[in-house]
């Protein structure tokens, strides 16, 4: 009898765990492939700082999918950020202004599946002004947000006055 | 033994869904598109929020913990019977108005999901039809395109982007033409209510630049390339030129 109250404990906590564990086991996003803005980025899984920061990579090459976000190629919002530039030059998204309304990119899972998204906006916000509701919120939509800095720096708050938004979804056929 | 391994792996996969268990806050406000010339006391889960809330009042934002949340509307000052009782269901760092308007002489709430800005440059605006005079509501903007027509009664329309400081005209089915005084500003959202009290339409603007956890706005750049360095740089050049120049001169 005590078996098997300690046992249906064991299974109310596996239970209510349930989404964490799936969670884990997602095909994680690896690889960024942008043609027309020349990017080749490796995708790091990233969550938010202690100070509730959405942590980048420490190196210039590679960009952060936020893991609390949706899965590139899943319904919902996927978020993808990298930095426009380091304190020496240029860093991985300093080109992805180039990137336009019906341009394709692509992204590469662990898996080695390719999914590729067409650009379907692309606009500029102030900092304070950024839609955060719309890119962090949920979504019916198989949607991708490549996030970086631009406009001017602010050396007081030490970050750029702008950010670039780029939205895409998911080419049918392409999952 | 057996059992405190057993509690021990339970508390060890246990820890990680506490990790998750993240509450996240939504932000909510209230109108009173009522125009029965009543004030309203408006509880959010049976706290008072808003009292004495006249015609074409509006809160602020307040924040909310995500989830179902009860919305009671009351005569002012009288707390026994409600004129409208309704659960609304918010989702994390998501921005809503709620609205108390009059519909077929009784009080009925609605629920909109707000965008809280625009690109620059732009500014995003939707027209929510409250005014039962009118049931075919046409917007348009000065000297531009018409955003949309046969807005019906109740019906919201979604957002539309237009270039910013442009003014919005509402056009009735009697084809009145009602102008907004405002111009709408570069980088906000903007939800328009047509209302009516008087066999006329008017309308209540409310901006809907809420803000959601700024925190959550990545910082993507150190600024090694940014215009305020090029221009230290541009002027370092200058600078050195000029005392390159001077020292020539001299000698």
């Amino acid at each position: 009898m005590k078996h098997f109250f300690l046992g249906s404990i064991f299974l109310v906590l596996l239970f209510f765990n349930l989404p964490y564990t799936l969670a884990a086991h997602h095909d994680q996003p690896a690889l960024l492939l942008i043609p027309t803005a020349n990017i080749v980025a490796p995708i790091e899984a990233h969550g938010l700082s202690q100070n509730g920061e959405l942590i980048l990579p420490e190196n210039n090459n590679s960009v952060t999918w936020f893991q609390n976000s949706s899965s590139p190629g899943e319904r919902g919002n996927a978020v993808i950020a990298g930095h426009v530039d380091s304190k020496k030059g240029r860093a991985i998204f300093y080109s992805l202004p180039k990137l336009r309304k019906g341009d394709t990119f692509f992204i590469q899972r662990k898996s080695g599946k390719m999914m590729s998204f067409t650009v379907t906006k692309t606009a500029v916000y102030e900092r304070n002004q950024f839609p955060v509701n719309k890119v962090f919120g949920s979504s019916s939509k198989r949607t991708v947000h490549l996030v970086t800095c631009t406009g001017l720096f602010n050396k007081a708050e030490g970050t750029h006055a702008d950010r670039l938004l780029v939205t895409a979804t998911l080419n049918p056929f392409s999952h | 033994m057996r059992k405190l391994w057993l509690v021990l792996f339970s508390a060890i996969i246990m820890f990680p869904s506490l990790a998750h268990a993240e509450e996240k806050e939504t932000l909510v406000r209230i109108v009173n598109a009522s125009s029965n010339n009543e004030s309203v006391d408006i509880y959010i889960d049976h706290k008072p929020a808003v009292e004495g809330a006249l015609f074409k009042n509006a809160t602020d934002y307040m924040t909310l913990k995500e989830g179902a949340h009860t919305i009671e509307v009351y005569r002012s000052g009288e707390k026994e019977t409600p004129l409208i009782v309704g659960d609304v269901e918010t989702e994390g760092n998501q921005a809503y108005t709620v609205i108390a308007f009059e519909k077929e002489k009784k009080m009925s709430l609605k629920l909109l999901n707000d965008e809280t800005s625009a690109p620059k440059g732009k500014a995003n605006v939707r027209v929510l039809n409250l005014a039962p005079v009118s049931n075919d509501l046409e917007a348009s903007i000065k000297n531009g395109k018409k955003l949309f027509d046969n807005l019906a009664f109740n019906d919201v329309s979604s957002y539309e982007e237009i270039k910013a400081e442009s003014k919005l005209h509402i056009k009735d089915n009697d084809k009145k033409v009602t102008s907004l005084s405002q111009t709408l500003q570069s980088g906000s959202a903007y939800t328009v209510l047509a209302v009516n009290s008087r066999n006329q339409v008017e309308t209540i603007l409310l901006q809907d630049n809420a803000i959601l956890s700024p925190s959550l706005v990545p910082k993507t750049g150190m600024g090694g390339m940014s215009s305020s360095h090029t221009l230290s740089y541009a002027a370092l050049v200058i600078l050195g030129g000029c005392v390159f120049f001077l020292r020539r001169r001299h000698q």
